[in-house]
C-alpha cells in the first residue's frame, strides 16, 4: 500500500489567475464542478499526478502543498503530532465523501493528508 | 411623538442569531483579564500566521485543547494554578501573574464576564473573520434545508465560491466549524455574542458597512412582506438613556428568543438596531 504523495494544491491569493496561466501554459484542464467548487487539474498524462487550485488568504503566501493518501486519518495526526507536527485543520469529512486534514511538519510546512471516500 | 421618516413592515423568519454586536456592557481589557490576555495572544499570532491554530496555541501552553476553548469561551474557570501554569508558558512575570489572578478573583464576580455564552473575540481575530459571510455561513448550517456546497452557499448569499472557500478554511483553523460527514457541518461557535469593547475600530466599521451596504441592498432588492426597514428621528431625554439602551437590549433578547423557537429553519437574517444622537450637543455641553 504504502502511503504515496497523490495530488498538490496550489495556494493562490488569485485562484482564477492562476487556473488561467497554468491551463494556457500546459493545457491542463481545471474542472470546478464539485460540491467545493475545488479547481481539479487535470495535467493530461498518466505520469505524475494531478493538483487543485485553492484560494489563500489576500494578506496570506501564495504556496503549493502536498496531500499525501493515508489508511487511518486519526492515527495518523496522532503520530505527526508527537513527531513534532502541528494540527491546523483536524480531520474533516468533506462533501465528496473524502477525509482531509491540515498540518504543519516540524519545519513549518504545510502538510495535506487525506483519506478517499470510501 | 417622534417623527416617523418612513415605515415598512413586514413578517420574517429567521434561524437563530447569536453573532449581536452590541456596545451596552463595559469590559475589561487583555491588560486586566487572563482570559482575554489569551484571546488576544491567540489573535496576534493568527494574524502573524493565518495557519496557526487553537491546538497549536494549546500545544504551546501545554494544555488541552478542548480545555483551552472552554476558557477562552468562559465556559471553564481560570483558577489560580492555571493562571501561573498558562502565564509561565506565555513567559509572564511573577507579579504580572499575580495581578491577574487577583483580577480574576474580582472580575469572577462580575456579571459580564460569568456569561459563559459569550464568545470573546478580540480585535485581530476579528479582522479574521469580521467579513459578515462568515457569521452567515454558520448560520446557514443550522438551516434544515443547508447543503454542504461551496456552490450553494455562494449562490445563497451573493459571494463568490471563492470567499467561500476561504471562509470555511478560516472557520475549519478557528474550530468554529467541523465537517461531521459529507452531508453534516456543525457549528462549533456556540452562541457568540461579541461586544464592542473587544472589536478593534476599523473591524467593527468594516463589519457595520458591509451590514449597511447588505441592508441598502436588501431594501431595493426584497419585497416588504420579506423585510422590516424603518427609522424614526425624535428629540429625548438623555436622563432616559440608560433606561431606552435597557429596553433595546432586552427587546433584541426577546425578539431573537422568539425567532429561536421555529420548528424549520429555512432562512437567515440579519437584525441591526441603531440608536445615536444626530447632533453633537453633548460634546458642546462637555465644552462649556
Amino acid at each position: 500500500m504504502g502511503k504515496p504523495v497523490m495530488q498538490w494544491q496550489i495556494l493562490s491569493k488569485n485562484p482564477d489567475a492562476s487556473s488561467t496561466f497554468y491551463s494556457k501554459l500546459f493545457d491542463w484542464k481545471v474542472n470546478a464542478d464539485n460540491p467545493l467548487g475545488y479547481r481539479m487539474i487535470d495535467t493530461g498524462s498518466k505520469r505524475g499526478i494531478n493538483g487543485g487550485i485553492w484560494p489563500s488568504p489576500p494578506d496570506g503566501h501564495a504556496f503549493v502543498q502536498l496531500f499525501v493518501e493515508v489508511d487511518d486519518m486519526g492515527a495518523t495526526v496522532t503520530k505527526a503530532t508527537r513527531l513534532g507536527a502541528k494540527v491546523l485543520i483536524p480531520p474533516q469529512t468533506l462533501p465528496g465523501g473524502d477525509e482531509l486534514a491540515i498540518l504543519h511538519d516540524p519545519e513549518g510546512i504545510p502538510l495535506g493528508i487525506y483519506r478517499p471516500a470510501k | 411623538m417622534g417623527n416617523a421618516c418612513s415605515r415598512e413592515s413586514g413578517a420574517a423568519t429567521i434561524s437563530r442569531v447569536k453573532s449581536t454586536v452590541t456596545s451596552t456592557a463595559p469590559r475589561p481589557s487583555p491588560a486586566t483579564s487572563f482570559r482575554l490576555l489569551l484571546q488576544a495572544e491567540l489573535a496576534r499570532r493568527c494574524a502573524a500566521n493565518v495557519q496557526y491554530s487553537l491546538r497549536a496555541f494549546a500545544m504551546h501552553l501545554d494544555v488541552d485543547h478542548s480545555t483551552l476553548s472552554q476558557i477562552l469561551r468562559g465556559k471553564r474557570a481560570l483558577t489560580e494554578k492555571t493562571i501561573e501554569s498558562l502565564g509561565n508558558h506565555l513567559g509572564l512575570d511573577r507579579a504580572t501573574i499575580e495581578r491577574y489572578v487577583a483580577n480574576e478573583r474580582r472580575f469572577a464576580t462580575t456579571p459580564a464576564v460569568v456569561d459563559g455564552e459569550i464568545l470573546e473575540l478580540t480585535r485581530d481575530a476579528v479582522n479574521l473573520v469580521s467579513d459578515w459571510y462568515h457569521w452567515a455561513i454558520l448560520e446557514l448550517v443550522r438551516l434544515d434545508d443547508f447543503r454542504p456546497d461551496s456552490r450553494w452557499i455562494a449562490q445563497v448569499l451573493g459571494i463568490t465560491v471563492d470567499e467561500v472557500n476561504l471562509a470555511l478554511s478560516r472557520l475549519l483553523h478557528l474550530g468554529l466549524l467541523e465537517m461531521v460527514d459529507r452531508t453534516h457541518w456543525v457549528d462549533r461557535s456556540g452562541d457568540t455574542t461579541a461586544s464592542l469593547a473587544d472589536f478593534s475600530r476599523v473591524a467593527i466599521q468594516r463589519l457595520f458597512e458591509q451590514v449597511r451596504r447588505l441592508s441598502l441592498a436588501a431594501v431595493n432588492d426584497v419585497p416588504t412582506a420579506f423585510r422590516d426597514h424603518s427609522s424614526t428621528t425624535l428629540a429625548v431625554s438623555t436622563a432616559q438613556l440608560s433606561e431606552a439602551l435597557e429596553r433595546i437590549a432586552r427587546f433584541r433578547r426577546e425578539l431573537i428568543a422568539f425567532l429561536e423557537q421555529g420548528d424549520k429553519r429555512d432562512d437567515v437574517y440579519q437584525l441591526e438596531i441603531g440608536f445615536f444622537p444626530l447632533t453633537n450637543l453633548r460634546e458642546r455641553r462637555k465644552d462649556e
